[in-house]
């Protein structure tokens, strides 16, 4: 059993890096190595998205379509604050703060009311909460040219040809260390084996006496920080933008998915070959104009081929 | 920054009003001083505001000309009741605006309309019901090559040939890299021209397209260097020149390309959102004059936007070029017959008829004719930006391409050369 | 049969009422503009009952119908600018082409299901999203994508709906007709078929439908529907944009969905209506275009929180139109003769060879081997022997490693899964899978779907099988409002119905009083007078087996340890052990 595990994660890796190979040949290494990092960059955000949106599912049975507009709400206000002079890492606590709020306010006041519905049912429900984020922040800040700067986008090392600035590196290391984390606090505190046995069975656990409110409360309240974080990146890295960094949700549902919402190490791998595939799909003169598109291909694939053989007989949850 | 919340603009208008800043004189339609009364005439007007960009600018400059006009005299006397509305970037609510302008609301004319995709869907229907879009917003071929719609901007083809231009002559650009759109009426249809250009000087050119979603830019960077650029053509609406622009800061590529840009990057909020970094290396093309020539039409824009138009309103290109279409056509009102001013295909024809009228907001002279083509407005400024603001480098010249060909014909025609 | 399928409800009569209304009246009343937004309004009325169907007939949720209708306008538009065919064959294409898409995601939706599922089609919305902002829809230019840089080409619209008038009624027209397809399907074998799967694969299995089938037609009608409102909504304004496609519209539409209600053909309506008839509301009153997002989403969440049944159920439940939402097909038939059918009698033998089942390093079945010869046999043993394992080797949902299971000269193990449904075999479950959806005339009549026999024939079958379990009055009522014992009776009646050659009872009296365990008992004893099938019952109530059960085999950690005449086996030292633990010494 063991083994076909291990064996899965090997047919992945061989693929990725045969598909790798497949893009780059006949062209200079030098360019190859460009393309290669600047997926690894755009990758570690998918990455980021999905961890965020993992590490609450495996607490709460939420999937939240509503992290990237609570992350989009908290860098609007911190651009804002900056905007009005006041001091920088003073804003990025209020963006992470804002965040929180959001998730809390959700998580506490909304969530227990669809506590006893399906998965989509509550998936869904958190798209409304979604909407009425986003509409919230576009309507106070106009659509205008916006650029939300870190003082750590000044400076960079060099990789592979590609100047990597200190902010990647950020995001990149905070993914891997938010796994870390993450699996440490869900192994190794009372609170993570709470939330571990409240993702298992939320009924059960209640009657165990486990403190349902304030585990799920505290789950939220995690995801609500990460959700800030992940808002500042995304504003940084990729547009200052309420709408894009909204829907960045989807592709970040994509990682999630190749951790099949539970493996946070399968996420980030997933998440960083999407954006390598991506990038390096910029070498084709076939693909390079849909190459969007490789999260998406990629999620199905690794979903469908975790699935193969299946039959589904027996109702229950999948 | 603009944050639409009720207490900074009562704020805006209390210290207005404290500061004690008297209006400019401002100078609309007639000019009599007197508000018109007697039937209204119906002028309707398209813009979308919805996220990639908000185009409502110029609606919003014509209404605040349109308000003026109103107050003194109006056309022989009536006033003017402009719709309108919003199409949200969506080929849906394009069509139904058209259907309530000008079937259900019987509208003699479309002016200021600015939007991504309603001249697309809506250039049959204008055609079919004999209706005249003097639009000023315009960001998709179907806008310069369809019978009924004229624009007084340029457009992304000619604004982004200007950039080109200028730097292949001023700036030493052999190899210039285009990075646009791929919406097929937008980004092709304008970079295309603009290689060619190069093309036809000894250069050379390449493409890269971007679906307007997409959140990684820099493979579209890396793209265009890798073909070989020495210059960086940014065919892209504001916030996303923006994304390449900080790209291209992280990667500290400024110093090894030229940088230029059509007119969507000429914003007065644009200097301080790319920040000392860019200082003095990015070149913009304005479609019509920058705010610092100071013309009488500019002064008069100023206050009419001043004494007309909410304080949140925009003052940007769009501003203006949404102004000049309403003073274009309200010039136009004012010189056809009174009995005539309600009849649609009288306006049409008047519209045109348009030949000759000169702004100094416009470089060339605006005219309209019986073509399937109309893009009066293709000669421009160039800008750079610098020291927070933008500093011309370049006053009025023509662009140069065969595209303006056929265009040029019908200004030898009309006498205009 | 056939009389049940033109009944009007009153719901139903509303329904036709309002297309009736809405395509006599409407047109002729609003101007221009509302003329394309209700023409627009109608093309999603028609794309959200497909999705809307979807899940409240099958529980599969499919987050990518706005994704598909862009695949019908694509082809609608390509077809148009490339021949000279007139509206109506491009038209059709559209929806054989999309109804294609769709049965291509029903792969994956029989390995998945619910949240998974979900994704895997908001995967799919997701690259329909960049195929159509990178490619582009066709506007008359050249090549496969057939794009070009200026001007579109222009559009035909159906001969008989050139004006933007005729055009809304063609739409209405043909999204009446959608509806009354998926109502016609409901009515019919494929809404049976439909509500099993729901309440379980296995139990349609059992009942012999083709899950496979089933899934893909459902997924193959919702493309259809997409297809053809794509198309419609290319039609309505001679050109499509990618905007119009995102994924994020799929999403809001199966929200809206739920919104409206998924269950009714007002719920549709309700959810077009706020999709695209709210925002023109908003848009003519002035408010911003950004507020529409906060008024959805609280709509969402109010509906999602305080309204399961969508707002379309609120609207019901006031009116009180309908009444329930499970309309009885066939209303008081009078069966006129619930004459016995033949019995078939079973003499040969239940032959289970050497059967071995391995779940990765687990061993649920170790070689058993069996010689069922009595009429009703009995399978006990501790939790976790292997019981269900062995049962679910005979219905197929297991494929032993090892060995076979023949009955009167047929392998069973070599029949598909359903297939062993139509030759005889019936399952009663643990968890009687009877699905809520239907009556309890409908789910027994399930089990004689597909198998071609005479339908009038079927009906007289299923009221003889109602008849025995005592069912009868009852036969219309829908099956969730019944009791426990009254689910087990209704699953006998289905096990009896269709010349059954052997029926197997997982744990039938579970959850049933001792009165009703009797009650059940006799009933078991009697099948062999009525119907002369072979009964296996596993059951851990040792009374009820000793009292129905000729002989019994004994399974313990998935091996055989005894088997025969069951009063001999009840005093086996070995089963005593294996049962009640032997003491330490």
């Amino acid at each position: 059993m063991r083994n076909l595990k291990h064996l899965n994660w090997m047919i992945y890796l061989i693929a990725m890096v045969a598909i790798v190979l497949f893009l780059g040949s006949g062209k200079p290494i030098k360019i190859v190595g460009l393309f290669f990092v600047s997926g690894l960059a755009i990758g570690s955000l998918y990455a980021l998205g999905g961890i965020g949106i993992v590490v609450l599912y495996r607490a709460t049975g939420v999937l939240n379509f509503a992290n990237g507009a609570a992350g989009a709400a908290g860098v609007m206000l911190a651009w804002q604050f900056a905007d009005w002079g006041i001091w920088g890492p003073f804003t990025w606590l209020v963006a992470i703060f804002v965040a929180l709020i959001i998730s809390l306010v959700y998580g506490r006041l909304i969530a227990p009311l669809l506590a006893w519905r399906e998965p989509v049912v509550k998936a869904v429900a958190t798209l409304g909460f979604a909407l009425i984020i986003l509409g919230i922040v576009s309507f106070i800040w106009e659509d205008d040219p916006r650029k939300f700067a870190l003082p750590s986008d000044k400076i960079g090392v060099y990789i592979l040809g590609l100047r990597v600035t200190v902010t990647r590196l950020i995001a990149f290391a905070a993914s891997i260390c938010i796994v870390i984390g993450i699996y440490f606090y869900l192994y190794h505190t009372k609170v993570g084996l709470q939330m571990r046995s409240l993702a298992n069975d939320r009924d059960l656990s209640a009657l165990l006496g486990i403190p349902i409110l304030k585990v799920e409360t505290i789950a939220w309240g995690i995801s609500g920080v990460i959700a800030g974080f992940t808002g500042l990146m995304f504003g940084d890295l990729i547009r200052l933008e309420p709408f894009v960094i909204t829907f960045m949700v989807i592709p970040s549902i994509a990682a999630a998915v190749c951790g099949r919402l539970d493996n946070l190490i399968l996420v980030l791998i997933g998440g960083l070959s999407m954006g390598v595939i991506e990038s390096l799909l910029t070498l084709s003169q076939v693909f390079k104009g849909v190459r969007p598109i490789a999260p998406f291909v990629i999620a199905a694939v690794v979903l469908l081929w975790y699935q193969r053989g299946r039959r589904l007989t027996f109702s229950g949850t999948d | 920054m603009k944050m639409k919340t009720l207490p900074v603009a009562l704020l805006a208008l209390v210290v207005f009003a404290f500061t004690g800043q008297s209006h400019a004189a401002t100078k609309c339609g007639a000019n009599t001083g007197v508000a018109a009364k007697g039937k209204p005439i119906i002028v309707g007007g398209i813009h979308g505001n919805a996220p990639p960009g908000d185009f409502s600018a110029s609606t919003d400059a014509a209404k605040a000309y349109f308000d003026c006009v109103n107050a003194n005299g109006g056309i022989h006397g009536r006033p003017i009741d402009y719709r309108i509305e919003n199409d949200q970037w969506n080929p849906e609510l394009a069509a139904q605006a058209a259907s309530k302008l000008v079937i259900d609301a019987g509208a003699v004319a479309l002016v200021a309309n600015g939007s991504f995709i309603e001249m697309a869907v809506n250039a049959g229907t204008y055609k079919k019901a004999n209706i005249m879009s003097m639009a000023a917003a315009c960001a998709i071929s179907e806008c310069f090559e369809s019978s009924n719609i004229v624009s007084t901007n340029q457009g992304p083809l000619p604004s982004n040939l200007g950039a080109t231009q200028y730097a292949q002559e001023e700036l030493g650009s052999k190899n210039v890299g285009c990075i646009g759109l791929n919406i097929p009426n937008n980004g092709p249809w304008s970079c295309k021209a603009s290689i060619d250009l190069m093309k036809a000087r000894g250069g050379s050119g390449s493409m890269a397209l971007l679906n307007p979603g997409a959140p990684d830019v820099n493979s579209a960077l890396l793209e265009i260097i890798s073909n070989g650029a020495d210059t960086i053509l940014m065919n892209l609406p504001a916030g996303l020149a923006i994304a390449v622009l900080k790209a291209a800061e992280e990667q500290d590529l400024r110093d090894q390309y030229v940088w230029i840009a059509p007119t969507p990057l000429y914003d007065l909020s644009v200097p301080k959102a790319l920040g000392k970094y860019w200082d003095g290396k990015v070149f913009v093309n304005a479609e019509l004059a920058p705010f610092q020539i100071g013309g009488p039409d500019a002064k008069n824009w100023k206050a009419v936007m001043d004494a007309y138009a909410k304080p949140e309103d925009p003052r940007d290109t769009f501003a203006q070029s949404g102004y000049l279409s309403a003073t274009f056509f309200v010039k136009m009102m004012l010189a056809m017959n009174p009995k005539d001013i309600d009849n649609r295909a009288k306006v049409t024809q008047a519209i045109k008829n348009i030949s000759g009228y000169r702004s100094d907001l416009m470089c060339g002279p605006y005219y309209v004719g019986d073509s399937d083509f109309h893009m009066p407005n293709h000669a421009g400024y160039m800008v750079q930006i610098i020291n927070g603001g933008f500093k011309i480098v370049r006053e009025c010249y023509e662009f140069d391409s065969a595209y303006f060909k056929p265009h040029i014909a019908i200004e030898k025609k009309l006498g205009l050369r | 049969m056939d009389s049940g399928l033109f009944r009007t409800t009153p719901s139903g009569r509303a329904g036709l009422l309002f297309a009736l209304f809405a395509f006599f009246v409407l047109p002729a009343v609003v101007g221009g503009q509302w003329l394309k937004i209700f023409t627009s309004t109608g093309c999603f009325v028609l794309a959200i009952s497909g999705v809307a169907f979807m899940y409240a007939r099958l529980g599969m949720v499919s987050l990518t119908q706005v994704g598909l209708m862009g695949v019908g306008g694509w082809v609608v538009l390509r077809l148009n600018h490339a021949f000279d065919l007139p509206f109506e064959l491009n038209f059709l294409a559209a929806g054989v082409i999309t109804s294609g898409f769709g049965m291509i995601l029903a792969l994956p939706a029989l390995r998945l299901r619910g949240l998974y599922l979900a994704l895997v089609t908001l995967m799919a919305a997701g690259g329909f999203e960049i195929i159509f902002g990178t490619f582009q829809f066709p506007n008359g230019g050249e090549g496969f994508w057939g794009v070009k840089s200026s001007f579109s080409a222009e559009f035909r619209r159906p001969a008989i709906a050139q004006s933007d008038e005729a055009y809304m009624r063609y739409t209405i027209f043909v999204c009446a007709l959608g509806i009354l397809l998926i109502e016609f399907h409901r009515r019919l074998a494929p809404g049976r078929a439909w509500a099993l799967i729901k309440r379980s694969e296995a139990a349609a299995m059992s009942a012999g439908v083709n899950v496979t089938l089933y899934k893909t037609w459902a997924f193959g009608i919702a493309g259809l529907l997409a297809g053809i409102s794509g198309a419609l909504l290319a039609g309505s304004l001679g050109l499509l944009s990618g905007s119009t496609f995102r994924a994020s519209e799929s999403i809001m539409v199966f929200a809206l969905a739920i919104v409206g209600g998924v269950n009714y053909w007002l719920g549709a309506i309700v959810a077009a209506t706020l999709f695209r008839i709210l925002p023109a509301l908003l848009n003519d009153w002035g408010l911003d275009a950004d507020l529409s997002f906060v008024i959805f989403g609280a709509g969402l969440l109010h509906a999602v929180i305080y309204a399961p049944n969508g707002i379309a159920g609120q609207l019901m439940e006031l009116g009180s139109v309908v009444g329930n939402k499970i309309e009885p097909v066939f209303g008081r038939l009078r069966i006129q003769n619930s004459a016995a059918k033949e019995k078939t009698e079973l003499s040969a033998s239940i032959e289970i060879s050497d059967v071995s089942v391995h779940f990765g390093g687990v061993v649920a079945l170790d070689n058993i081997s069996a010689s069922f010869t009595k009429q009703v046999s009995g399978i006990i043993g501790p939790n976790g022997a292997g019981k269900t394992t062995l049962m679910n080797v005979f219905s197929g949902f297991v494929s032993p490693e090892g060995g076979s299971v023949g009955i009167d000269g047929q392998i069973l193990t070599e029949l598909a899964p359903h297939k062993r449904g139509h030759w005889g075999l019936r399952r009663s479950f643990q968890f009687e899978e009877i699905a809520d959806d239907l009556t309890v005339f409908d789910n027994v009549l399930a089990q004689l779907d597909g198998m071609g026999l005479n339908p009038s024939q079927n009906a007289s079958d299923v009221a003889h099988a109602l008849d025995i379990v005592g069912m009868s009055e009852h036969s219309w009522r829908p099956a969730v409002e019944l009791n426990n014992f009254e689910r087990r009776l209704t699953d006998v009646a289905k096990c009896l119905v269709g010349s059954p050659k052997v029926i197997m009872f997982d744990e039938p009296a579970a959850g049933l009083s001792s009165e009703e365990t009797d009650k059940l008992g006799e009933l078991i004893l009697s099948i062999d007078k009525h119907t002369g099938a072979k009964t296996l019952v596993i059951d851990h109530d040792v009374d009820l087996i000793a009292k129905i059960c000729e002989e019994t085999l004994v399974l313990d950690f998935g091996e055989r340890i005894a088997f025969g005449k069951t009063s001999e086996i009840l005093s086996d030292p070995k089963v005593r052990a294996a049962y009640l633990g032997v003491e330490e010494s």
